[in-house]
């Protein structure tokens, strides 16, 4: 927790009406909505850009973030849905606590978040896709794996003590019985 | 593309129709290989191409190669592998164009803008002042009382959706801590600690008085920005 962001704070207060909470990710509903129906899912944990949150997190708070869409369509008969991200101040981040906003649709709500094609040549976009070729090699198995192994891990350390455990007393219980 | 009468459609199986809809999505031939395109990363799940109409140079859209035509049919394990590449994407973007942001963007449904029967996510790299307002998400001024009406259908709802799943919401009705140990020895501890919030009303005055966990937690981002350097430029602008 960060004792100058407001996000923390929001999460750790009891007070705070939450839609849902795990260990990992808090949802809320957004102070002053795009419209009825705004959702904000936030990691517990301060990250100010989505590059700094481990990778297992991202894969939770976005499968929490389709969770929280579904509730939208079926609760509040949203015709749609919007999930957005905005990282980085240039790209519009309000606050430095990585959330991401789930935003009910609905026919004539006056929201748009349609942008303007840009034009670019056959040659420009070659160029861009040699530059992010070169950069994506680093994704894949790697990112991916390194959330999981520490997941493993701690459960590989922690079922034997349990287990161990659960044996002594079966054991204690089983030498009792006369 | 050969035309089909609804007789025909209502005859066929869902397999058929789900088949049907393979062979006239553009994103799927797209993922096959039978229409060209920028591809910039491809593993056994997705495929990241490069918009035809981006917002942005470098504007990347990452395709599921399994057709879905909207988030909720997609299977979890799935949709997280999607976000750790969005991640990767959004990461690559930064490095890329020396980006200082990004913008994740998903549609659901035609009035939220979605226009291929084919889910995909948007990664938009971001410049200072490059003239993209629409991402700016509106604030309007809401009433105390509709938010709370609010709160309450949305709670209900989702209680009721993760009751069936195995995050459980009301822990702390729950007062078996020697049962869970047994069984769930991973959870338990964790969720122990987080999930009571009558209980331990003095951990909340330890973390009101600048708690003791503060410094665990503030260890992680700092051990990130030993690696990527580009990241730390980017998160400290907010100070």
């Amino acid at each position: 927790m960060k004792n100058d962001c407001v996000y923390c704070q929001m999460i750790a207060d009891k007070e705070k009406e939450k839609i849902y909470e795990d260990e990992k990710v808090v949802v809320v509903l957004d102070d002053k909505p795009a419209g009825p129906g705004h959702l904000l899912v936030m990691p517990k944990q301060h990250y100010p850009i989505m590059e700094q949150v481990p990778d297992f997190i991202m894969s939770h708070a976005f499968t929490i973030a389709n969770k929280m869409s579904i509730a939208l369509f079926e609760s509040l008969n949203a015709q749609g849905t919007n999930i957005v991200v905005n990282n980085g101040l240039a790209g519009g981040q309000e606050s430095a606590h990585f959330m991401i906003n789930v935003i009910a649709r609905r026919e004539g709500d006056g929201m748009n978040f349609q942008w303007v094609p840009r034009q670019l040549s056959e040659e420009e976009m070659s160029t861009i896709e040699l530059q992010m070729k070169e950069q994506t090699k680093t994704i894949g198995e790697f990112q991916s794996e390194k959330a999981k192994p520490i997941e493993m891990e701690t459960k590989v350390r922690r079922i034997p003590a349990g287990s161990e455990d659960r044996e002594n007393y079966l054991v204690k219980r089983f030498i009792k019985i006369p | 593309m050969p035309e089909i009468t609804e007789e025909q459609l209502k005859n066929m199986t869902p397999e058929q129709i789900a088949e049907m809809q393979k062979q006239n999505c553009i994103f799927c031939h797209i993922v096959s290989g039978k229409v060209a395109s920028k591809k910039v990363y491809e593993d056994d799940k997705v495929t990241v191409i490069l918009d035809i109409n981006p917002a942005n140079p470098g504007h990347s859209v990452i395709i599921p190669k399994e057709h879905y035509a909207i988030m909720p049919q997609i299977p979890e394990d799935i949709l997280g592998h999607i976000f750790m590449v969005a991640k990767g994407i959004s990461h690559a973007c930064l490095k890329a164009f020396k980006a200082q942001g990004t913008n994740i963007f998903i549609a659901n449904g035609v009035v939220a803008g979605q226009r291929a029967q084919h889910f995909m996510v948007h990664v938009i790299p971001r410049k200072e002042n490059d003239g993209i307002k629409i991402f700016q998400i509106p604030h309007k001024d809401v009433s105390e009382d509709q938010l709370a009406k609010l709160s309450s259908i949305l709670k209900a709802k989702v209680n009721q959706m993760m009751g069936i799943k195995e995050e459980v919401l009301d822990l702390d009705n729950i007062k078996k801590p020697e049962i869970k140990k047994e069984e769930e020895p991973t959870e338990a501890p964790e969720e122990g600690k987080e999930e009571p919030q009558e209980e331990n009303k003095e951990e909340d005055v330890k973390t009101l008085l600048g708690g003791k966990e503060e410094p665990e937690e503030e260890k992680v981002p700092e051990t990130e920005k030993e690696e990527e350097i580009d990241i730390d430029k980017i998160a400290e602008l907010f100070k």
